[in-house]
């Protein structure tokens, strides 16, 4: 049931209802949007100068960055997924076992009473300007 | 106070469906539809902090706000081109106010026209092909005694350290060696040099019978298209091999299925390449304004 209509060995698409709706060959990569979205699609002058071309050259940083992302998890070297600083899943397991043994994990909370003291202006988000 | 803000998306017909609702765009913004005669501008008002002077060059600066626009402009014109043709603008087309982008509609409606009458009914896929190691599949004319490991780097440095250590104990006999040293490992200096021309040769047979390879499959998938576009194939470091073809085809909706199907069959037909085939894509590349 989950499976796409295809037909059986040539994978090849099928018309769905509409314009454009065949199954994707294969999955449009970062680089591939990035081809096309930075630089194509009708060129007409807005009020508002953009200058794409350093965007054009930090896409190459955001490809490499891409790249060794890729490289580096096939080699297995995928340390910062289980890292708080650099993953929102190891945050969350974190949580989760300080929730099992909250004497392990003793953190500020806000119904400490005492530590709403410290942080007079609740919301700091809100703008300084 | 400035004036708004007005990210420009896509073109499409007026008669178009809806744009639908909960779509948003690069800053999470609601997009919507300005209408002006036949013509339709899909579009989002940004949020104050972009539509400062600066504010959208400055945030195209930070490479993670920069992917997500990407990611979220043609998320909408993806969208878009699902239901009804679309011609894509190009990413950060800002006018101050709807009332600048009916002027647009208006006094380009000349090029925005033809423009849409290139996109309606058709998609762009994109084939790239890679050239494959030499001597991988090992052919019938493929030169013996090359084995051309896929590790390119540590295969010279290992041949290179070998070629040093052979040349320090075959001081001897180095003319016999020359001889027979192409058919098994080194043994001299000058057998070295001989294996690294027959490899340098096989790699630069390689790469022009990916070249012939190359030419063929763009003639067989143009003939399916009705536009062709070439795009760079130079792409950096992401990328093992840089690609002998990069193309675009612009492809009648009608025709896609024998499209795709014909660049599969050429997957068996050219051993030498390797395909990636993607779409349908909306036609970023076949929008250009003349002149």
């Amino acid at each position: 049931m989950a499976r796409p209509a295809r037909t059986q060995s040539t994978g090849l698409p099928v018309a769905g209802a509409g314009l454009g709706l065949l199954d994707r060959p294969e999955p449009a990569s970062l680089a591939d949007v990035l081809e096309r979205v930075l630089d194509k699609g009708i060129v007409i002058a807005g009020d508002i100068r953009v200058d794409l071309v350093s965007v054009e050259l930090l896409t190459i940083r955001i490809r490499l960055l891409i790249a060794s992302v890729d490289r580096a998890r096939e080699m297995g070297i995928d340390w910062w997924e289980r890292d708080p600083m650099f993953s929102s899943r190891a945050r969350a397991e974190i949580a989760s076992e300080a929730v099992r043994h909250p004497d392990r994990h003793r953190e500020p909370h806000p119904s400490d009473g005492h530590r709403e003291a410290d942080h007079p202006n609740g919301h700091r988000e809100a703008d300084r300007d | 106070m400035t004036d708004p803000a007005v990210w420009l998306y896509a073109v499409r017909p007026a008669a178009a469906p809806a744009v639908p609702a909960g779509l948003s765009g690069v800053a999470g913004e609601p997009v919507r539809s300005v209408c002006h005669g036949d013509l339709e501008a899909v579009v989002g008002t940004l949020p104050p902090s972009l539509a400062a002077q600066d504010g959208v060059q400055a945030r195209l600066a930070d490479p993670v706000w920069l992917e997500q626009a990407v990611r979220r402009h043609h998320h909408v014109v993806d969208t878009l081109f699902r239901a009804a043709a679309t011609v894509p603008f190009r990413l950060a087309t800002i006018y101050r106010g709807d009332d600048r982008v009916v002027e647009l509609l208006e006094t380009r409606a000349a090029a925005l026209r033809p423009a849409l009458e290139t996109a309606t009914g058709r998609a762009e896929w994109g084939v790239r092909a890679y050239p494959l190691p030499a001597g991988t599949p090992a052919g019938p004319g493929a030169p013996a005694g090359t084995p051309a490991a896929p590790g390119t780097p540590a295969d010279s440095a290992s041949s290179a350290g070998r070629g040093a250590a052979a040349e320090a104990g075959a001081a001897t006999g180095s003319g016999a060696a020359a001889g027979t040293a192409v058919a098994t490992a080194p043994t001299t200096g000058t057998a070295y040099l001989l294996r690294r021309r027959t490899e340098l040769a096989a790699r630069e047979q390689a790469r022009a019978e990916a070249a012939a390879e190359a030419a063929e499959l763009e003639a067989t998938l143009s003939q399916w298209a009705v536009a062709v576009r070439r795009l760079s194939t130079d792409h950096g470091a992401d990328e093992p091999v840089p690609a002998v073809s990069n193309v675009s085809y612009l492809v009648e909706q009608s025709r896609a299925a024998d499209f795709v199907a014909c660049a599969h069959r050429l997957r068996e037909r050219l051993p030498r390449l390797r395909l990636r085939i993607t779409g349908p894509w909306p036609p970023y590349s076949f929008v250009e304004l003349p002149g």
